[in-house]
């Protein structure tokens, strides 16, 4: 008996040493809020072939890339803004969408290999001069892809930052005047956006992704959910100082915050012929929501609103969570 | 003389499977595209940059896990002891995933490696330090590994879901891949290749002492102690150094010596530097199918990225079964 | 002389009272704990439907499922563990190790990637997993004396199955990857009534099959050669015994994922609370105490490092390994197997 008791204490023991291994969550500050009104034009912008991106890396080129692979979303947006067409796309859903290319960016070459692993040599063969990545994804192919040309790895975290790195690209191609007038229109969309909103009750909105299993939620330190606290009242902040682990949220976090309106994209699943409204409608728990018993769940569409990083996304995500969302 | 000829046939096979590996890729296979791109100045660069170094680090990589694979199995004098199954290959990959997420220098190819022996030595250390108590019986040390190993990629996979985002990267690992490999990762693994090499040739005759029993070794007048450490902490270098660099390909360390065996006969000193060669080979090949793969499955619906590891990992299956079914009594004669 | 039945009857009573007084614990905290937390006193009320809607809606829609399928689950994962390992007579045949586990992940995990579509999914390809693999590592071994050769082929079979799961999981699109981590490591996140609903009438249908598995036990108990002389097969019996084992682990697998190593430490601390007892005896105790760890490490996993949740699979992993050993090591039967 006394052996298991010792047994019982190193099982005891077991937690903290797991805990003591995990980042600590941060305190919960207060988010949503006041939102300060939004500037509706652009800063002057100058070509230049080194830039410094909002994340501090530099980057330097010899002549203005012309040839551009896209490894992330926010690559395809981008360029597209700018006027050009990607020379490669890791992304063909997001860039034959509407807000972006349409059906024709069907004719953009596919990068072989899964998301996170290209193919390089597949990436080499279509002789970009800039190769543009997701942090924390592309970084292992950095050595290989930087033989042929630059790995610009990018993170937008805010709305503000994408916006930089369109500058950032529009400065290195020279197409200056493209982007200060793609950042002037989305400034427009989003600042007409909050002010609708001021003055007015704002409903508590939340954004989440994967399926009834397993609910991630896009937080106020996402992009996206940095750009929806804009727009509603968004009381998800980041659990802790790691990104990564911060969009874990429990169903009982999400019944506590009583959400109006709930987005959800990128459902396993999602051909299914029951729609996933449908399915948290006829769950007793999802029941308890405001937002599934007024019917305000709304199914976005993933490539669009999961993968989608540039101001052309980003404005279409503004006008849809708007369009979805009247106000009284 | 025969013996002679089969160094060279075992030679030839690699450098034939590293030239088929070579004439892979997505750009073009076979010779006469690999002709026609030496030609063009991009094309060439894809040979230079990309071809070149991934058949080089796969020849590393496999040659590494061999030698790994070869010295565990003199060690606990079982012919199915492999990094994966010991604990050693679970916990480098623990070092190398928490390297992927520290970021920074560790997530250099040589931090990688540092971090991967770190984490391989933890693995280690604890069969060490367990079976020091527990007495060095062979047989008892691998089923010891069985359990490190299970809890070490507990914590992997812990970690793995901690970061939902990354799976896929992170997968990778798991199961290993070629790609992206480049010069950098060819430079950070052909010093230990070397090392371990050397080292394992150096320690080969007490490897086969060991790997008899206990009381030769003693007869000859070395503690078995001291030269198991040394030998183990080797394995444990040379399986870090190829899963840092390309992850957990599995069955490499375990298929590769036992067919060296097979071939060379107990003889360690050739045992080693015959499972670098067809461990060095069936990464070779392992690869080019993969690719080819992959390039079938980029005709698809949605491109699938077809690891490595995959095909070392159904392959060595198959030929895992056989093996264990002759070799069961290999098995049981290790233990009395 | 009088006190000495009232001493044994003590001895065999204090386990059950203690087993039983845990239990009703683990539930309530299993009930009370988490956002918002309720306290104890409070639960009657929170259940009559008195208290607020969420809170009812927490527990009884929440906390009370997922309590119900943690318990079921543990209960099936420590009878199939206590089954392989004494059909096996092994303490070390558990389905981790036996490509039971990985093979029932593995197939589900290649259903979802390839979008297969199933009848039956995902218990059917999990059961189809589970016999796969559980027939690859009994064939393999057929010829292989020794618990630690057994032990070794399983493990290196339940490596390949692995492999197969997580090139699975590399294939997979990064919106499907949130599932199969499920199949990566057990989870019972997101368990409601419906999960309950499909889920536990099949434990419930197979778990009484342990029962018809007993008498071939007690055949395997002989040893072979003395069933032999008996005119039993033992064969027979052992394959019957080990196709209810892959049975019970494939009913887990398919809605939780593996949750690992239950099957590992269950039946060592039911040994070790009766030792010396019958098969029959140890079986029920493996079916409660599993039920009650898996109980207990969902607790752990749902609280620890809140709101983050921890796949209960992996803390079981770390917790049932280490236990399991440090009771085992103990254990003359476990030496021998070692050794």
């Amino acid at each position: 008996m006394r052996r298991t008791r010792n047994v019982i204490a190193a099982l005891a023991a077991l937690p903290l040493v797991l805990s003591a291994c995990s980042t600590a969550p941060t305190s919960d500050g207060p988010v949503g809020g006041e939102t300060p009104a939004i500037e509706r034009t652009a800063a002057p912008l100058e070509p230049s072939l080194r830039i410094t991106d909002p994340h501090g890396q530099e980057l330097t080129v010899d002549a203005p890339p012309q040839r551009i692979v896209c490894l992330s979303g926010l690559c395809d947006d981008i360029v597209v803004e700018l006027g050009l067409v990607p020379a490669g796309t890791s992304n063909p859903g997001l860039l034959t969408h509407p807000a972006l290319l349409g059906d024709e960016g069907s004719t953009v070459p596919v990068v072989q290999g899964g998301f996170g692993s290209e193919d390089v040599e597949s990436i080499a063969r279509l002789e970009p001069d800039l190769v543009i990545g997701l942090s924390g994804v592309h970084d292992g192919l950095a050595d290989a892809v930087e033989k042929f040309a630059p790995l610009w790895l990018t993170e937008p975290a805010t709305w503000q930052e994408s916006l930089a790195y369109l500058r950032n690209l529009g400065s290195l191609t020279g197409r200056v005047s493209e982007a200060t007038q793609a950042e002037e229109r989305f400034r427009t969309v989003l600042a007409d956006a909050v002010e609708r909103k001021a003055g007015q009750e704002p409903k508590t909105a939340v954004l989440m992704y994967g399926s009834l299993d397993s609910i991630g939620v896009d937080n106020t330190e996402s992009l996206k959910g940095d750009l929806l606290a804009n727009l509603f009242h968004y009381p998800f902040p980041a659990r802790s100082s790691n990104v990564d682990t911060a969009s874990n949220y429990s169903i009982e976090e999400l019944l506590a915050q009583q959400p109006d309106v709930v987005f959800v994209y990128s459902l396993l699943f999602s051909d299914d012929a029951t729609p996933l409204s449908q399915q948290l409608a006829d769950n007793p728990v999802w029941r308890e929501i405001p937002a599934v018993q007024a019917g305000a769940v709304h199914e976005m569409n993933p490539e669009l609103w999961g993968k989608g990083r540039g101001t052309r996304s980003l404005t279409a995500i503004v006008r849809e969570a708007i369009e979805k969302v009247p106000t009284a | 003389m025969p013996r002679r000829g089969v160094w060279t046939v075992l030679t030839a096979i690699t450098a034939f499977l590293a030239l088929a590996q070579l004439m892979t890729g997505s750009s073009g296979n076979g010779p006469a595209a690999l002709w026609g791109m030496l030609g063009d100045d991009v094309a060439r660069q894809i040979v230079v940059e990309l071809r070149a170094p991934r058949v080089l680090v796969a020849l590393a990589a496999g040659a590494c896990l061999g030698i790994a694979g070869c010295i565990l199995q003199a060690l606990l004098r079982n012919p199915l002891a492999a990094p994966e199954i010991t604990g050693i290959g679970s916990g480098a990959v623990l070092g190398a995933v928490t390297a992927t997420l520290l970021g920074g220098f560790s997530a250099t190819p040589h931090g990688m490696i540092g971090t991967a022996i770190a984490g391989g030595v933890l693995g280690g250390g604890v069969l060490w330090v367990v079976a020091a108590r527990a007495g060095s019986d062979p047989l008892r040390l691998s089923v010891i590994g069985v359990l490190i190993s299970a809890v070490l990629s507990g914590i992997t996979l812990i970690l793995l879901t901690a970061r939902p985002q990354s799976t896929g990267t992170m997968a990778q690992w798991l199961i290993g891949s070629l790609n992206g490999r480049g010069w950098a990762h060819w430079h950070a693994l052909w010093p230990w290749l070397v090392l371990v090499l050397v080292a394992g040739l150096l320690i080969a005759p007490v490897l086969g002492l060991l790997s008899v029993d206990d009381d030769h070794a003693r007869g000859v007048g070395l503690e078995p102690p001291r030269w198991r450490s040394a030998a183990l902490l080797l394995a444990v270098v040379a399986a870090a150094a190829a899963i840092a660099t390309v992850g957990a390909l599995s069955f490499v360390g375990l298929l590769a010596p036992h067919a060296g065996r097979l071939v060379f006969g107990a003889d360690h000193r050739r045992a080693i530097p015959g499972s670098a060669l067809i461990g060095a080979a069936t990464v070779c090949a392992a690869d080019t199918v993969a690719q080819q793969l992959t390039t079938l499955a980029a005709a698809g619906e949605r491109p699938l990225g077809i690891p490595t590891g995959a095909v070392t990992a159904i392959v060595g299956a198959v030929v895992l079964i056989r093996a264990a079914r002759r070799l069961s009594t290999l098995t049981s004669g290790g233990q009395s | 002389m009088i006190d000495v039945p009232a001493v044994t009857g003590r001895r065999r009573l204090a386990p059950v009272v203690a087993v039983a007084l845990s239990a009703v614990a683990l539930a309530a905290l299993a009930l009370c704990l988490g956002q918002p937390v309720i306290a104890p006193g409070r639960l009657p009320a929170v259940l009559s439907g008195e208290a607020s809607a969420l809170e009812r809606v927490m527990v009884v829609e929440l906390r009370a499922p997922r309590l119900l399928l943690a318990l079921f689950a543990g209960a099936v994962l420590g009878a199939a563990g206590l089954l392989l390992q004494e059909s096996l007579r092994n303490p070390l045949a558990v389905p981790e190790l036996l490509g039971v586990s990985s093979g029932a992940a593995a197939a589900v995990a290649l259903v979802v990637v390839f979008g297969i579509s199933v009848p039956g999914a995902p218990l059917v390809p999990a059961l189809a997993g589970a016999a796969v693999g559980g027939a690859l590592t009994i064939m393999a071994v057929r010829r292989a004396v020794g618990p630690a050769a057994v032990l070794l082929i399983g493990a290196a079979i339940s490596a390949a199955l692995q492999a197969v799961l997580l090139t699975g999981v590399s294939l997979s699109d990064s919106r499907e990857q949130g599932v199969l981590v499920r199949y990566l490591l057990g989870s019972l996140t997101g368990t409601t009534w419906s999960t309950v609903v499909t889920t536990v009438p099949g434990m419930l249908l197979v778990l009484p099959l342990t029962v018809l598995a007993l008498p071939a036990l007690g055949v395997l108990r002989l040893g072979d050669d003395t069933a032999t002389a008996l005119g039993l097969s033992a064969g027979a019996a052992r394959v019957a015994v080990l196709a209810v084992g892959c049975l019970l682990v494939a009913t887990v697998v398919g809605p939780c994922g593996p949750i690992a190593w239950v099957g590992f430490l269950a039946p060592q601390l039911a040994r070790s609370v009766r030792p010396g007892a019958e098969a029959r005896s140890w079986l029920v105790w493996s079916t409660v105490l599993g039920a009650l760890l898996v109980t207990a490490a969902d607790l752990l996993a749902r609280t620890l490092l809140y709101p983050i949740e921890l796949p209960v699979g992996g803390l079981t992993a770390l917790i049932a390994v280490v236990g399991g050993v440090a009771l085992a090591a103990r254990r003359r039967r476990f030496k021998d197997a070692l050794a």
